[in-house]
């Protein structure tokens, strides 16, 4: 049942001009679920974003929040999700709690419960000594927390954030997620863009969007496992001679520095195919240490596929 | 449906950052006051104290006395005297000099045969001054005319009033010295007020969006209406507010009279302010930044400005401008605005010609500013 679903979209497409900035993608995210959506800047994650919460209109097919028609029912919809936008998009000249006492009354908190929400989420948010600091005095990390704020206090069903820890320290980030989860076990919804893998990880399913397509959908683990050969890691003594060496070479998917190492992923084979690359260098004149398996990452099949669609778009 | 708790919350949002923002709310109070003093007193064109050089080549008795008596007025100050028409020339190419009367030798020769010529000479450069200040002078000099014939008939022993001659005598209704200050004034506080209100209008809006406050508004669920209130509401207080205050200086400081009835100026200025914040929110529909909200309300300002009446009469308005000036708003509430301030003109003579133009233009402009704005958020 499509109702079940939290966001559905069926072909959904925005053009601007001659520019595709999102192109036909069919999305579904279930209800209370993280939704992690994966992508270099500039991929069209924003702009999907901003169609769901109908900030745009989309240039073809349908989009649903909830089973409601985004450009049927928008003003349905508003109410019952909450955005935090990329960048600080809140009241510069109005204090924490000014804001958020503006943006929870008119989401139609009712007034004697607004203050208690306000308490409780600046309190969570670690806002408590901002209350009565002006949006524009706050450090980065800490608007972001304040936009947090005010997209939930009306506890939406679903939560849309678009890139909500860019330029925020790692420690921050990590509480951020953590307030996210929170969020689901109350049942929230949450659709998150993001071009941290670290992020990613915490998501329960992903889509790795590309150019305006979706490449590919599933949980982390099954992200990991469409990374397509296995990797492989030598130390180098020469981390560009060894990469400029390998660049050339047709059996492999891709080469990565990765600290003194260099990472390799190979289009077929194993440990066998391996070492074969492991000697070859050596006989480059890059002094090299036995290769060894790597994990897969997110990352790796974010790179593989930008890479195979490369490859596809030069006609190779 | 329309929630009064959001309306308010959101005038109070605007208020709040209005005086938050003590730049703008020093503005808000100073332009206003001092502007009308500055405009009042700047816009001026009567002529006092025009720079002025003679040159006489006569050096008569007779000369003198007629450069004594025409310069005499406090039109005019002399501030040197030439010794060639040359001399004339080059202090007015200097620009040290708006005005030079010359006197050729032979004046008071010529002056017995009856045909005596004094030249004017005048920077047309700075043409208001120049013609005011000219139109003195030959007048003056035509007083000295009849002056010295009056004297002539006397000496040859006839009677002083078997001179035959025409006066005209002028008679200035509401604002009997002419003064430009009187005439301006209220016109200023016209002007004033729709620049400052509808750059308010417009900087309010095109300053969340610069921000990207609108876009997140425009996600919650608030209705367009409700945004556009709590815009307006605030905006026409503090218009109102501002145009007495604009009021009070023209009326104490200025000392420039009301002879009509303050409600119905209350009610044009209440009229002109929907219109004004509807060109506010067209301007800013239009307008994706500060940058361009700024220039469109200059833009907008010059018609109000230019074709209103309120610097040239509208008289001399080539056709397809007084088109224009018959759509501009200030258009009428300039003549009502001076009607009541000078003439002490009432609603029943101001109702038809004037109050009703008024009140359809700021209705159309209002209107079409509240459905631009309500378009631009679907």
């Amino acid at each position: 049942m499509p109702e079940d679903l939290a966001i559905r979209t069926e072909g959904l497409t925005k053009r601007f001009g001659d520019f595709t900035a999102v192109d036909h993608i069919d999305l579904k995210v279930e209800t209370g679920e993280i939704f992690g959506f994966l992508g270099a800047n500039g991929c069209g994650k924003s702009t999907t974003i901003r169609m769901l919460c109908g900030l745009l209109a989309p240039t073809e097919g349908k989009a649903f929040v909830a089973g409601m028609d985004v450009e049927r029912e928008p003003e349905r919809i508003r109410a019952t999700i909450g955005y935090v936008a990329q960048f600080f998009h809140l009241y510069g000249d109005m204090t924490v709690r000014e804001n958020m006492e503006l943006f929870g009354g008119i989401y139609g908190v009712p007034d004697d419960e607004l203050a208690s929400r306000i308490g409780w989420w600046i309190e969570r948010l670690d806002l408590t000594a901002y209350r009565d600091v002006l949006g524009a005095d706050l450090a980065m990390g800490t608007q972001r927390r304040l936009s947090l704020a005010c997209a939930v206090l009306h506890a939406p069903k679903l939560l849309l954030l678009d890139e909500p820890t860019s330029a925020v320290d790692p420690l921050a980030r990590r509480e951020f997620f953590d307030v996210i989860g929170e969020l689901q076990d109350q049942g929230t919804t949450v659709l998150v863009t993001t071009h941290v893998m670290d992020e990613a990880e915490r998501c329960n399913r992903l889509s790795l969007m590309d150019r305006g397509r979706i490449r590919a959908v599933g949980t982390p683990a099954e992200i990991k496992a469409m990374s397509g050969g296995r990797i492989y890691s030598v130390e180098v003594s020469d981390l560009s001679r060894a990469l400029e060496a390998l660049e050339g070479r047709r059996d492999l998917r891709g080469a990565q520095p990765f600290g003194r190492q260099v990472q390799f992923q190979l289009r077929d084979g194993g440990q066998g195919e391996a070492d074969q690359i492991a000697a070859w260098l050596g006989r480059q004149g890059v002094e090299c240490g036995p290769a060894s398996p790597v994990r897969p990452t997110i990352e790796h099949t974010f790179l593989s596929i930008l890479g195979s669609a490369s490859d596809g778009g030069e006609g190779e | 449906m329309i929630s009064g708790s959001r309306i308010k919350r959101m005038v109070a949002k605007e208020f709040r950052q209005f005086f938050r923002d003590k730049l703008m709310l020093g503005l808000s109070i100073m332009i206003p006051i001092l502007q009308t003093l500055i405009l009042s007193y700047a816009v001026n064109t009567d002529a006092v104290n025009v720079p002025t050089v003679v040159c006489d080549m006569d050096r008569t008795r007779v000369s003198r006395d007629f450069l004594a008596s025409v310069t005499s007025s406090v039109a005019f100050a002399v501030i040197g005297e030439e010794l060639s028409v040359h001399d004339v020339e080059r202090v007015l190419d200097r620009g040290g000099a708006e005005l030079a009367l010359y006197i050729p030798s032979g004046f008071s020769r010529d002056l017995q045969h009856g045909d005596a010529q004094v030249l004017i000479l005048v920077n047309g450069a700075d043409s208001i001054t120049a013609t005011v200040a000219s139109a003195y002078l030959i007048q003056a000099a035509a007083s000295y005319d009849v002056e010295v014939k009056r004297e002539t008939i006397l000496r040859q022993g006839y009677r002083a009033d078997a001179l035959p001659s025409v006066r005209g005598e002028t008679r200035v209704f509401y604002n009997p010295d002419l003064r430009s200050l009187w005439f301006m004034g209220p016109g200023i506080m016209a002007i004033l007020l729709l620049v400052l209100l509808q750059s308010f209008a417009a900087f309010s809006i095109s300053k969340e969006k610069e921000l990207g406050t609108f876009e997140q508004m425009v996600i919650t669920p608030i209705r367009p209406t409700e945004m556009l209130l709590g815009k307006i509401i605030p905006y026409s207080l503090i218009g109102a507010l501002d145009a007495a205050a604009i009021g009070g200086v023209v009326v104490w400081v200025l000392g420039v009279p009301v002879r009509g009835s303050i409600l119905v100026l209350a009610a044009a200025m209440a009229l002109f302010i929907l219109a004004t914040l509807g060109s506010g929110l067209l301007l800013s529909a239009a307008s994706a930044n500060q940058q361009q909200a700024q220039m469109l309300n200059l833009f907008l300002a010059f018609p109000s400005i230019l074709l209103s009446g309120f610097m040239f009469p509208r008289e001399n308005l080539p056709l397809v401008f007084l088109w224009i000036s018959d759509v501009i708003p200030m258009t009428y509430l300039l003549r009502i605005i001076r009607g009541v301030f000078l003439k002490g003109t009432g609603f029943a003579e101001l109702w038809l010609p004037n109050l009703l133009p008024l009140a359809v233009l700021s209705v159309v402009f209002f209107v079409l500013g509240v459905i631009r704005f309500h378009k631009r958020l679907d």
